[in-house]
C-alpha cells in the first residue's frame, strides 16, 4: 500500500526575498513584481552554508540552491541529528549550461584583433586564467551533490535538468520515490541562477523568453513570453508515519503526480495540445481520488508564452470550466526556470494554508476568459482542501500535482 | 513483482556506429583514443580523448526536424539501432503514455559557436580588456547574431527521440555526474517494477566539448600522458587520469510480459539497482568506500541474490589513481576473499570516459557478455599496482559463462550507481 506523502519544510529564496514570508507577502498583497532582472535580493549564504570556501566554489544557482536546501531542512527541523541513511535528495539543476560568458576569462585574452580566437595562445596561456576548479559549479549535479555532503544526505542523489520543468519534475520524482517505499524522508526542489546573456538571447530567438516590458504576462495575449527569475526553492518531504514519529507538523499532503511529454507540441494546433493537457489533468485527479469539482483552485504554470497559455487555459476550461480560480506566480516572479515550478508548488502551499488565492500579477488575462475564472486584482479568500499545480513548458513537458490542505484533526 | 528485461541496444562509440562495431573494438583489445580532431586543442589543454565517429550527413537517418548540433544526430543512430532491434512498433500504439524517455544529456551549449560569438564579445570588450556584458546583451540584439539555424531543432536527444517516436510517456533527463546514464536504468527498472510504464528508452549521450577538456584538464583530473595509445590504463600502477570520451548507448527496457507477449527477443534481464551517496567530498571518494559498499550492497538486495553469485565486474574503471584504489577497495570489501576470483575490466579503458553516456554503453557491453560468453579486457593494464590485487583481465578478452554482472559507475558530488545485469532465465 503507498503512504502517505507529506510536505514538512520549505525553503524558498525568490525574487520577492529571502523566506517564506516574504513569498506569502507578496503573493497576499497582489500587487507585489519582482525588480527587474529577477534577482534575489541580497542575502549571506554563510547561513546555510557554513564554509566560506564552499560558498567560493559555488556559482550563484548552486548558492541558491544550497540555500534553499538549508533552509527547507531547518523549516523542517532536520538535521545531522535526525538524519536517516536513506535521505534521499531530488534537485531540479539549472539550464545556464554552456554560455561562452562562463569562459570569458581564458577567451577574451586570446582574442586577436578582429574577434579571432588564437586557439594556441588559448590552449597555451589563456585556459590557465580559469580556476583549477572552475569546472565544478558548471556540472548540473554539484548542487545536489554539496548538499548531500553539508547535510550528510547519503541515499538516493538525482539531479534533474529538464529545463524548465526541472524544480517541478524533482519534487515529482521524490513524492514517487517516498510513496513506493525507497526512502521515507527527502529533500526536492530546484534551483536557477541569472541568466548569462548568449543564452537568455537563445531563448528570446525561440519565441519564448521576453527582455520587454510585455513579457510574463500570463495568459494575456499581449504578453510577448516570459521574463527570466532566479531562485532556489526546496521542500522537506516525508512519509506520515516518519513525520509523526517526530512530531513534525505537516504543511500540505501530496495526493498525486503526474510525469508526461507532448511530442507534438511544436507542431500541433494549442486546441489539440490543450486535448493531451486535459488528459493528464484528469490522470493525476483520478490518482488523487479527487473529482474536479472538488479543486479549489488551479495553480498554473502559464508564464507569458501565448500559444503554451492558451493551451493551458482551454485545458482548464475544459476540466474545470468557469467555477475555478485559476492562478499563476509567474506574472510577479517572471519564471525561475528550474525553480519555477517548484516556487509554484510553495506558493499553491502557503495558498492552501492562509485560505487566500493571489492574484495573477501584471497581466489582464484574456485568453478565454469566458470559460476560465482567472484571478485578478487582489487576493481572494477561498475554503480550498485540494488544489492543481500544473507545469507544462515550451520543450514539451507536461506534468501535474494535486495537493491537499492539512486539516487540524488529520 | 514485474520484471524488467532488455529487447534492444544501440551504440555510438568512437569505434563507429552501431554495438557489433563496439563489441568488436571491446573484444579485440583495440584503443579508439586517439588525437582529438574536433576540436582546435594544443598546448597544455589535454588533446586526446575518444571522439564521435565521423559519419557524412548522408549516411544518418532522416528526421523529421534535424538537430543542430550534429552530434545529437549521430546519437539518434543509436536510438534507432535500439528500438529496431527492439521490434518496438511505437508508431502502432494508440498510447504512449506508459514509455519513458530516460536519456541523461544536455542541451545545445552556445561554446559550440564560440567563432561566431568571438567577434562580437571582442568588439564589447573595454579597451582589449575586461567584457562589458551589458553591451555585449545589447550587442547580440542589434546584430540579431544567431550563430544556429532557426529551422533546427536545438534540443538534446531525449527530446529529439520523444518527438521522433512520438512518446508522451514520463520524461527524465538524469545527472548523476560519470552515473548518469546508469541512473537512467535504473529509474526505469524501478518505474517498470511499480507499473507505471511498461517500456523506456533509456542510456545517455555526450560529446565532449571546449568547456570539458578545458574543465577537467584544470581540474586535474585527465592524464596527461602524451601517448594516446597508452594514455588510458585502469587499474595498472602507472594511471594517471581518466581520458575524455563521446559516444551514445540506448537501451530498449521492457516489461517482461509485456515482452513475451509481443515475442520479442530478449538479450538480458535488469535485475538490481543501488545508488547512494558518499556526502564526502566534491571530487574526491570516501577514502573507506562506504558509499560504494552500500551500493553494491544495495544492488545485489534488489537483485536477491548474493556476492557469491557475480561472475564478472564491469567497473567504473576510470584510470585514475583514486578512483581505481576505491572501486578497489570497495568490491573487496562486498566481496571479501572471493574478490579475486571475480574478472574486473574497464570498458573505459578503450573508448575512454563518455561520462553521461559511460554506465549505458557499459551496460550495452554487459549484456554482450552475458549474451556471448565473453568478457572484454581492461586495456593496457600491464603492471600490477601493489595495493590492488584484483583480477582486471588483462592482455585478452576471455571465455567465461556469465550469469550476473555487476556494472559500476561513480560520479563526482559522491554519486555511486550499481546495476546489475542477468542472462534472462525464463
Amino acid at each position: 500500500m503507498s503512504q502517505r506523502i507529506c510536505i514538512t519544510g520549505l525553503g524558498t529564496l525568490t525574487p520577492f526575498g529571502v523566506g517564506e514570508n516574504e513569498l506569502l507577502a507578496a503573493l497576499q498583497s497582489g500587487v507585489f513584481v519582482a525588480p527587474p532582472g529577477g534577482r534575489v535580493p541580497e542575502f549571506d549564504p554563510i547561513r546555510w552554508i557554513p564554509n566560506k570556501k564552499t560558498i567560493k566554489l559555488l556559482n550563484r544557482q548552486a548558492v541558491l540552491g544550497c540555500a534553499s536546501v538549508g533552509a527547507a531542512m531547518a523549516s523542517a527541523g532536520v538535521g545531522p541529528e535526525t538524519a536517516r541513511s536513506d535521505d534521499a535528495i531530488f534537485l531540479g539543476s539549472g539550464s545556464w549550461v554552456g554560455s561562452v560568458l562562463s569562459m570569458r576569462d581564458a577567451i577574451v585574452p586570446s582574442l586577436e584583433a578582429g574577434g579571432r580566437v588564437d586557439y594556441t595562445n588559448f590552449c597555451e596561456r589563456g585556459y590557465r586564467n580559469l580556476p583549477p576548479l572552475w569546472i565544478l559549479p558548471l556540472l548540473p549535479n554539484t548542487t545536489a551533490g554539496q548538499a548531500t555532503i553539508l547535510h550528510g544526505l547519503r541515499g538516493l542523489n538525482l539531479s534533474i535538468v529538464n529545463g524548465p520543468s526541472s524544480g517541478f519534475l524533482a519534487v515529482g520524482e521524490a513524492f514517487d520515490c517516498l510513496r513506493g517505499g525507497r526512502a521515507g524522508r527527502a529533500v526536492c526542489g530546484g534551483a536557477e541562477g541569472d541568466a548569462p546573456a548568449d543564452l537568455l538571447f537563445n531563448l528570446v530567438k525561440r519565441g519564448v523568453a521576453s527582455r520587454s516590458m510585455n513579457g510574463s504576462r500570463p495568459f494575456d495575449p499581449a504578453s510577448d513570453g516570459f521574463l527570466c527569475s532566479e531562485g532556489g526553492v526546496a521542500f522537506v518531504i516525508e512519509t506520515d508515519a516518519i513525520a509523526r514519529a517526530r512530531a513534525a507538523r505537516p504543511r500540505a499532503w501530496i495526493r498525486g503526480y503526474v510525469n508526461r511529454y507532448v511530442p507534438r507540441l511544436h507542431t500541433e494546433r494549442s486546441g489539440t495540445v490543450a486535448l493531451h493537457y486535459q488528459r493528464f489533468i484528469r490522470g493525476v485527479l483520478d490518482q488523487a481520488e479527487v473529482r474536479a469539482d472538488q479543486i479549489g483552485f488551479v495553480q498554473a504554470s502559464a508564464a507569458g508564452v501565448p500559444h503554451l497559455d492558451e493551451a493551458e487555459a482551454l485545458a482548464i476550461a475544459g476540466v474545470f470550466g468557469p467555477r475555478v480560480p485559476v492562478t499563476s506566480v509567474h506574472g510577479a516572479a517572471g519564471n525561475c526556470l528550474a525553480a519555477g515550478g517548484a516556487l509554484s508548488i510553495a506558493s499553491a502551499v502557503l495558498q492552501l494554508e492562509k485560505g487566500l488565492v493571489a492574484p495573477i500579477a501584471r497581466a489582464q488575462p484574456q485568453l478565454h476568459k469566458d470559460a476560465v475564472c482567472y484571478v485578478t486584482g487582489s487576493p481572494i479568500a477561498i475554503r480550498a482542501s485540494w488544489c492543481l499545480v500544473t507545469c507544462f513548458d515550451h520543450l514539451g513537458a507536461a506534468s501535474c500535482m494535486v495537493l491537499q490542505k492539512v486539516e487540524e484533526k488529520s | 513483482m514485474r520484471r524488467a528485461v532488455v529487447t534492444g541496444i544501440g551504440a555510438v562509440t568512437p569505434f563507429g556506429l552501431g554495438v557489433d562495431c563496439f563489441w568488436d573494438g571491446l573484444v579485440n583489445n583495440r584503443n579508439g583514443i586517439r588525437r582529438i580532431q574536433s576540436l582546435p586543442l594544443s598546448g597544455g589543454v589535454v588533446h586526446i580523448g575518444g571522439e564521435l565517429p565521423l559519419v557524412p550527413s548522408e549516411k544518418l537517418a532522416p528526421l523529421d526536424r534535424v538537430p543542430e548540433d550534429p552530434s545529437v544526430h549521430v546519437f539518434f543512430e543509436a536510438v534507432r539501432e535500439a528500438i529496431s532491434m527492439a521490434g518496438l512498433n511505437l508508431a502502432s500504439m494508440p498510447n504512449t503514455d506508459r514509455v519513458g524517455t530516460f536519456i541523461a544529456d544536455r542541451a545545445m551549449g552556445q561554446i559550440l559557436y564560440l567563432d561566431a560569438y568571438a567577434p562580437l564579445i571582442y568588439s564589447c570588450c573595454q579597451g582589449g580588456g575586461e567584457l562589458d556584458e551589458e553591451r555585449f546583451s545589447a550587442a547580440l540584439d542589434r546584430e540579431n547574431l544567431l550563430p544556429w539555424r532557426w529551422e533546427r531543432d536545438p534540443d538534446g536527444i531525449s527530446h529529439i527521440t520523444a518527438r521522433e517516436y512520438r512518446v508522451s510517456g514520463p520524461q527524465l533527463s538524469l545527472s548523476t555526474a560519470c552515473a548518469s546514464s546508469s541512473s537512467t536504468i535504473g529509474e526505469a527498472l524501478i518505474r517498470i517494477r511499480r507499473g507505471e510504464i511498461d517500456s523506456a528508452i533509456v542510456g545517455g549521450a555526450y560529446n565532449f566539448d571546449l568547456h570539458a577538456m578545458v574543465g577537467f584538464t584544470r581540474l586535474g583530473a585527465l592524464t596527461v600522458h602524451p601517448d594516446p595509445e597508452y594514455a588510458c590504463r585502469p587499474f595498472d600502477a602507472d594511471r594517471s587520469g581518466f581520458v575524455m570520451g563521446s559516444g551514445c548507448g540506448i537501451l530498449v527496457l521492457e516489461e517482461l510480459e509485456s515482452a513475451k507477449r509481443r515475442r520479442a527477443a530478449i538479450l538480458c534481464e535488469v535485475t538490481g539497482y543501488g545508488a547512494c551517496g558518499d556526502a564526502f567530498r566534491a571530487t574526491d571518494p570516501d577514502p573507506d568506500a562506504n558509499g560504494i559498499v552500500r551500493t553494491i550492497q544495495a544492488c545485489l538486495a534488489s537483485a536477491q541474490i548474493g556476492p557469491d553469485q557475480v561472475d564478472y565486474i564491469n567497473a567504473h574503471g576510470t584510470s585514475t589513481k583514486m578512483n581505481d584504489f576505491i572501486e578497489t577497495v570497495g568490491i573487496k570489501r562486498v566481496f571479501g576473499e572471493r574478490a579475486r576470483a571475480i574478472p574486473v575490466s574497464s570498458t573505459k579503458s578503450m573508448i575512454g570516459h563518455s561520462i553521461m553516456a559511460a554506465g549505458a554503453l557499459e551496460g550495452i557491453a554487459s549484456s554482450k557478455s552475458i549474451r556471448t560468453g565473453i568478457i572484454h579486457p581492461t586495456h593496457n593494464w600491464q603492471k600490477r599496482d601493489p595495493e590492488m590485487d584484483l583480477d582486471y583481465v588483462p592482455g585478452a578478452a576471455r571465455e567465461k559463462s556469465v550469469r550476473h554482472v555487476l556494472s559500476n559507475n561513480f560520479g563526482f558530488g559522491g554519486q555511486n550507481v550499481s546495476l546489475l545485469f542477468s542472462a534472462f532465465s525464463g
